[in-house]
């Protein structure tokens, strides 16, 4: 317990200052490019590029969006379309590197931010493969945009194409009802949609209310995927958005797209500390509407990169209602 | 009545009073609001509300037993079912929760241990497995789209109409009185702005389709009242707090409909035009919002926060 509390704050003091740009890079690039009007307005001048990460292994990025795509002699592998706009210079992109066909799109997860776009994969013969509740979602809340899914799994998957594949895992609710955690192999490197971003875990949650979040099973599914990694001997991730940061000139710089794991542990402690202070606080008699106001924020408030005085009082609000409801 | 005055009071008065069984009663005994910590209250025949708190529940009495809705919590159900004691000896012998979110539904033990079975919509029995409280009860009986519960010459029917405030939330409809009685969604006598700003477990995307829903149902079965399940309040030209009938007509549903129909039309139009969610405020025209029971500017803010991500993600 003491060596947990000790490599707890050691991580406090690396981490705020880098989740504030974190949150400040994630703000940024969401605003500024991830708005529908913005990237009609910017079009082919939305911010996009792709970088490799390893052997037949790259990630593209556009406005604040990021996904992954494997390179085989078999074809190629991608991941969440985005929008149509980005799937268009996704596929341009592609054939810079390879002339192969994409044979496989895995979805992360079904919202709508990562799931547009997929058609033109489609098109050239592409399977889709997403975890089954994401169909039924997609079914719900259809788009005319989003291409449903061929393959469908419960717990696993794996897409196998040449010498490189995609395990794909879920570990029930979390951000969406759907949302599967990847890893890309041989590269070993494992692809993080929402619930994290490298390169620290202590950052402002960007939609304080949560919207589509099972609040009662985010740190389990944490958890889990820290332990998939450790299972797996995974020690890098990439997550589902762009981050940026300034240097000491105050220049604005994009993060390198990877991040350590323990990122996603840091994530679960950001949850875990302000869960437990909420349970604390409404067990010991505070009412729910007092808790964005009067709960004791010290113990992790000065933690949070970016720290937002409002959007805390939103989220805490949030988390109180999970902790009374249970959802 | 100045409806400005009603609304900016409501959400004082409210925040006063508070959901908290402890607070009303507190307030009770410190001189507090003019009417009881609870109360048991005939509505027709065979009919009762249980008002404890702010929140009010359904009590319906029956030559062959009694129906109650959502025990709250173990000592507000110690209470109810004294006071339910006080009126008949009749036992109570069915408990259904309006959802499977725990600040409604703890302390079913207590009708339990008499011998009453706990009913609930399917989905909310697995969500109870996936979120066990220690002091709620697992449903004996469960039921798909509708279910009928009688104890004679009373009896409840229950619909599911698809997911709205969580996803297992029935509309009840009290006979012979053909009283809807409807959970956290609706609210009369007003259509009103949502108590909690952060809107958890409302599924947005399925709000409008359920309302239609429910009013076509109220006109297939002629249902013309709807009761909530919280009080509301609004202070009259004596500037004295004056609890509002617990039931309104069953116009107030599409009422309810049109506001979260107006909301999405005026966040949406925000959204193809690339405004940040934190700013809806500054660029949508909130005057027709503001003759809403409830509404202040800083809640709607967080609202379009949350309705902003409807059109973001789909949900």
């Amino acid at each position: 317990m003491i060596g947990h509390a000790l490599e707890r704050e050691q991580m406090m003091k690396r981490s705020k200052a880098i989740g504030a740009a974190v949150f400040i890079g994630l703000c940024f690039i969401c605003v500024q490019f991830a708005f529908p009007a913005q990237a009609q307005k910017y079009g082919s001048e939305a911010p996009y590029g792709t970088e490799k990460i390893a052997d037949n292994l790259y990630t593209f990025h556009f406005g604040g969006h990021r996904n992954i795509f494997l390179v085989t002699d078999g074809g190629v592998i991608a991941t969440d379309p985005l929008t149509v706009s980005a799937a268009q210079y996704l596929r341009q992109e592609i054939a810079k590197i390879t002339d192969q066909p994409v044979k496989y799109v895995a979805y992360s997860h079904s919202h709508w931010d990562h799931s547009v776009g997929g058609q033109i994969f489609k098109d050239e013969g592409a399977q889709f493969v997403a975890q089954e509740q994401c169909l039924g979602n997609m079914k719900e809340t259809p788009h005319p945009d989003v291409v449903e899914p061929d393959i469908t799994f419960t717990d696993k998957y794996d897409i196998i194409l040449g010498d490189q594949s995609l395990e794909l895992y879920y570990f029930g609710p979390s951000h969406d009802n759907c949302l599967s955690v990847m890893i890309a192999r041989p590269a070993n490197i494992l692809f993080v949609v929402d619930i994290a971003s490298p390169p620290t875990g202590w950052y402002m949650e960007w939609d304080a209310t949560m919207a589509d979040t099972y609040l009662y099973n985010l740190v389990p599914v944490l958890k889990a995927v820290e332990e998939l990694a450790a299972t797996k001997g995974v020690d890098t991730f990439i997550g589902g958005h762009t981050s940026t940061g300034r240097d000491k000139n105050g220049k604005l710089f994009v993060h390198p797209p990877t991040g350590p794991v323990s990122a996603i542990r840091e994530r679960r402690y950001f949850w875990e500390e302000m869960i437990g202070a909420i349970r604390t606080a409404m067990g010991n008699g505070m009412l729910l509407e007092a808790v964005p106001d009067q709960l004791d924020q010290s113990a992790f408030a000065d933690r949070i990169g970016a720290h937002d005085k409002d959007q805390m009082r939103v989220l805490l609000r949030r988390i109180g209602a999970y902790v009374e409801s249970g959802r | 009545m100045n409806s400005v005055i009603r609304n900016r009071t409501l959400t004082c008065l409210l925040l006063a009073f508070s959901f908290s069984t402890y607070l009303a009663i507190s307030a009770q005994a410190q001189g507090g609001p003019p009417w009881p910590p609870f109360e048991l209250k005939q509505e027709s025949d065979g009919l009762y509300t249980f008002q404890v708190g702010a929140r009010r529940n359904l009590v319906l009495i029956g030559s062959e037993g009694v129906i109650i809705t959502d025990p709250v919590n173990e000592e507000t159900a110690k209470i109810y079912r004294d006071e339910i004691a006080k009126v008949t000896d009749k036992p109570i012998k069915y408990v259904v929760y309006s959802s499977s979110l725990w600040g409604r539904i703890r302390g079913g033990r207590v009708f339990k241990a008499e011998g009453a079975q706990i009913v609930a919509h399917e989905m909310c029995a697995q969500e109870l497995k996936d979120t066990p409280h220690p002091d709620v009860v697992m449903p004996d009986i469960t039921f798909t789209d509708k279910y009928n519960i009688s104890v004679g010459d009373v009896s409840l029917d229950l619909v599911h109409l698809g997911a709205n405030y969580g996803t297992c939330s029935p509309v009840m409809i009290a006979q012979p009185t053909n009283m809807m009685f409807l959970v956290n969604i609706v609210n009369p006598p007003y259509a009103q702005v949502p108590w909690d700003p952060t809107i958890p477990n409302f599924h947005l995307h399925n709000l409008v389709p359920f309302f239609h829903a429910v009013e076509d149902y109220a006109a297939e079965y002629k249902i013309e009242s709807v009761m909530g399940a919280y009080m509301s309040v609004e202070r009259r030209g004596d500037d004295k707090p004056y609890l509002l009938p617990a039931a309104g007509p069953i116009s107030v549903v599409a009422e309810q409909r049109l506001f979260w129909e107006k909301l999405f039309a005026a966040v949406e139009e925000q959204v193809d035009a690339g405004t940040n969610p934190l700013k809806m405020t500054e660029k949508i025209d909130m005057s027709q919002f503001a003759d809403y029971y409830g509404y202040n500017e800083e809640k709607m803010k967080v609202i379009m926060q949350r309705v902003y991500y409807l059109f973001r993600i789909g949900r």
